[in-house]
């Protein structure tokens, strides 16, 4: 007790016990005030979540005929899909470049398969690799960076002009997976703006499968006669994809062009 | 509430967490260089009385987070989340029980672990923001650079539980600071720092 009464002798003043009780009548006060506080901050919190998220603006500009607007009118994020043709192998390990190694993938010169599916509102896709037109099949999966980062890029190469008018883009989605985010895939290709017709794969990605999709994105290119000429995965650079579709649009190896 | 609207809240949580932090800061900077007047002082100790009550509820709300990101939104936690699950849990516990038994020391135990997982936290942030360095395409598995949730530009899941791993991290220094006053004499405020709500408190009134 004689030690409490040294330590607030030492503040000084006419009555250090009045200037304590203050502080701690302060202090109690205060208390639940934080509490209080925090509490209030929490509840406005869950209010403007709420509301910020009561209403979601579907509302698109997208052309006719598009990926997005069909995906404007989606009904569908997955949807059966027949590809005939003898499946192409399992993309091989392409660390250190873009394209697989002509020399190894046994894929290059195969015939590609040909595609009977539908977009995501309803509309049927049918799609022969061996009607004339050169392709670039391009398989995203919507929940991966990767794709999320490449599919706007490829796009603005596309508004900007860039694409050759002989060549199609074919965009696949596969890989559906709600749980993984960024879904549902429509109000993705539709906030990007996607203008490639955007087929579904199955829910077991069984398009994916026969076209050997190994990672994402991939790329399978095709010649008019519906060879396979390159195939691609990960992010390709837009400059090197570019060359590469340059190169398909005028029969020469895309391959070599984009690496 | 919907999926959004929790991931959204959860979210402005976060940002609410970021400026306490940002604020303790400034407020730390200023008592260190100018002292605090009456006002701040007493709203510096009501804080640090609540010290325990808001790391526990901090710790508390990133675990229900977690959980509901995987249990009932199915998003598969990777290996970075895993590890950072195994140091955010444990802090609801130990906080709970140094809640339970005022014992502000407990600053010790849960500050190292925080720092730990908030150090996990930031690598994954930049696995999760920078993927080229790791990888340039995606598997079909559960990969740490997925980008499940993104909220103000800048919030992921990562960055969301390096929010509460720093925020726990401020208020165990808090905690200490506290304990340091009333440990060793007059405190910024010119009082004495003998708190009635403190069981570490060494000086009684007579």
């Amino acid at each position: 007790m004689t030690g409490s009464t040294h330590k607030r002798d030492a503040h000084g003043g006419s009555d250090p016990y009045s200037k304590l009780t203050k502080a701690q009548d302060r202090r109690k006060m205060t208390y639940p005030l934080v509490i209080g506080g925090t509490v209030l901050v929490v509840a406005v919190c869950a209010f403007v979540a709420f509301m910020a998220t009561r209403s979601d603006d579907k509302s698109t500009t997208a052309e006719s005929g598009t990926g997005a607007a069909a995906a404007a009118k989606a009904r569908q994020q997955v949807a059966a899909i027949t590809v005939s043709g003898e499946p192409l192998p399992d993309m091989p390990d392409t660390s250190g470049s873009y394209f697989s190694d002509p020399a190894t993938d046994k894929a290059i010169g195969m015939q590609a398969l040909k595609i009977d599916g539908e977009s995501f509102d309803g509309s049927k896709i049918s799609v022969d690799p061996s009607d004339g037109t050169p392709r670039v099949f391009v398989f995203v999966a919507h929940w991966c960076p990767h794709c999320q980062r490449e599919l706007p890029e490829i796009e603005a190469w596309i508004k900007a002009g860039k694409l050759p008018k002989n060549v199609e883009i074919i965009v696949v989605s596969t890989a559906v997976n709600e749980p993984r985010g960024n879904y549902p895939v429509s109000n993705w290709i539709a906030k990007e703006d996607i203008t490639p017709k955007v087929v579904l794969d199955d829910k077991d990605s069984g398009a994916a499968a026969k076209f050997g999709l190994t990672s994402f994105p991939y790329f399978v290119m095709t010649n008019g006669s519906g060879k396979v000429v390159a195939r691609g995965s990960g992010e390709i650079p837009i400059d090197n994809f570019g060359a590469a579709v340059d190169a398909l649009s005028k029969g020469e190896d895309p391959i070599a062009a984009g690496s | 509430m919907s999926n959004d609207a929790v991931s959204l809240f959860l979210a402005m949580l976060a940002v609410v967490c970021l400026l306490f932090v940002a604020s303790v800061a400034v407020v730390a900077s200023v008592a260190a260089t100018k002292g605090l007047g009456p006002g701040l002082a007493a709203l510096r100790d009501a804080v640090s009385d609540a010290a325990l009550v808001l790391a526990f509820a901090v710790a508390a709300t990133c675990m229900l987070g977690s959980l509901y990101m995987s249990e009932v939104r199915h998003f598969p936690p990777c290996d970075l989340c895993w590890y950072q699950r195994i140091a955010m849990y444990p802090l609801v516990v130990i906080l709970f029980v140094a809640l339970v038994r005022k014992d502000r020391s407990v600053w010790r135990y849960v500050l190292p672990v925080a720092l730990i997982g908030a150090a996990i936290s930031t690598y994954h942030y930049l696995h999760e923001r920078f993927p080229d360095t790791v990888s340039t395409a995606c598997s079909m598995e559960a990969s740490c650079a997925t980008l499940w949730i993104w909220h103000f530009h800048f919030l992921s899941i990562p960055a969301m539980a390096w929010v509460g791993f720093v925020t726990i991290s401020t208020l165990m220094l808090i905690a200490r600071s506290s304990l340091r006053r009333a440990a060793g004499g007059t405190g910024a405020d010119g009082l004495d720092p003998s708190d009635p709500l403190d069981p570490d408190t060494q000086e009684v009134p007579a």
